[in-house]
């Protein structure tokens, strides 16, 4: 199939939302949350987010898109700056392969690029089963985890 | 088997080198404050009459999977375990001070509740030969983290790419 290109969204990143996420997410390292630590010991230019905010940025611009029935597998992702506080993430999506499992769940498997203007800084691709209905009968989370897990393999 | 790696690394490979135990039980507001850290509204996370529809219960955000073997940064009657063990031995072992993570690659096979308690098998998949990079020189490898709740049954899995250097 043609690649379907998806919505575009916004995060705006702040000392005090990447510092929450670092804080939250049980990651005490000092460059995420500590800014005399990353700007004089870690010699970075401010704070950095980690890597399971990111990801739970990237979880969360596919679940926002579908619905709450939305079923992450996978998630692959590479870092390719860091990210810094004040900075206007977008993420830009698209589908790039689509399995039909049935008349209701499709398994996606989409591409994520976080831009800051037009520089990518951090790419990913998802594999997220996706109801089309939104029903209890037809969510991806109904699928056995044998299924599922093959459904992820051969993503 | 690589002939220019030590064989302490040659004997790590394949094998499962750490344990880690989740020093909690997971709570929902433990990672609802992380939602509301990235301003998630996935009601699977938050609203039990919704989520009783797809996954019967509350379901922690995915992405703090290897959050819940994190140790805490201060314990009154021990210290504290450090994170990703076998990337830091790696380290220690192959002189490369520094590190950094470059890809990961994490599946997501069944959800974590509240209540449930999660422990990680670190194991050395690969290290690469000697290689020049932009921030000096050193090796990559991989760690794959196999995560399994509290019945011993694999909710998740995780491959680390790291590249470990020295300037």
């Amino acid at each position: 199939m043609n690649s379907k290109i998806l919505p575009t969204t916004k995060y705006f990143t702040t000392v005090k939302n990447i510092q929450a996420g670092a804080i939250f997410s049980r990651d005490w390292a000092p460059l995420h949350s500590n800014q005399d630590w990353a700007i004089n010991k870690g010699k970075l230019p401010n704070i950095i987010m980690n890597n399971y905010t990111l990801n739970g940025l990237v979880i969360k611009y596919v679940t926002d898109i579908y619905n709450e029935s939305t079923r992450i597998g996978k998630v692959k992702f590479k870092i390719n700056k860091p990210i810094t506080p004040d900075k206007n993430l977008e993420f830009h999506g698209s589908i790039i392969k689509e399995n039909k499992v049935s008349n209701e769940i499709s398994i996606l498997k989409i591409k994520v690029e976080v831009k800051v203007s037009d520089e990518t800084y951090a790419s990913a691709n998802v594999v997220a089963g996706i109801s089309l209905n939104n029903t209890k009968s037809n969510s991806p989370w109904k699928i056995d985890t044998d299924t599922w897990i093959s459904y992820i393999k051969n993503s | 088997m690589q002939n220019d790696l030590p064989e302490e690394v040659n004997k790590l490979i394949g094998k499962n080198s750490f344990t880690d135990q989740s020093p909690i039980m997971i709570q929902k507001g433990l990672w609802q404050n992380f939602c509301s850290s990235i301003e998630d509204g996935n009601k699977i996370y938050w609203d039990e009459r919704v989520a009783e529809c797809h996954t019967e219960d509350l379901i922690a955000h995915p992405a703090m999977l290897p959050s819940w073997v994190h140790d805490f940064e201060w314990h009154p009657q021990r210290k504290k375990v450090q994170p990703m063990e076998l990337h830091f031995h790696l380290k220690n072992i192959l002189n490369l001070p520094l590190g950094i993570v470059t890809e990961v690659d994490i599946e997501y096979y069944l959800p974590i509740k509240d209540g449930d308690a999660i422990s990680a098998n670190q194991t050395l998949l690969s290290v690469s030969e000697l290689v020049k990079t932009k921030l000096g020189e050193g090796r990559y490898w991989v760690i794959e983290v196999k995560y399994f709740n509290q019945l011993e049954i694999l909710v998740g899995k995780q491959n680390i790419h790291f590249l470990g250097y020295k300037k």
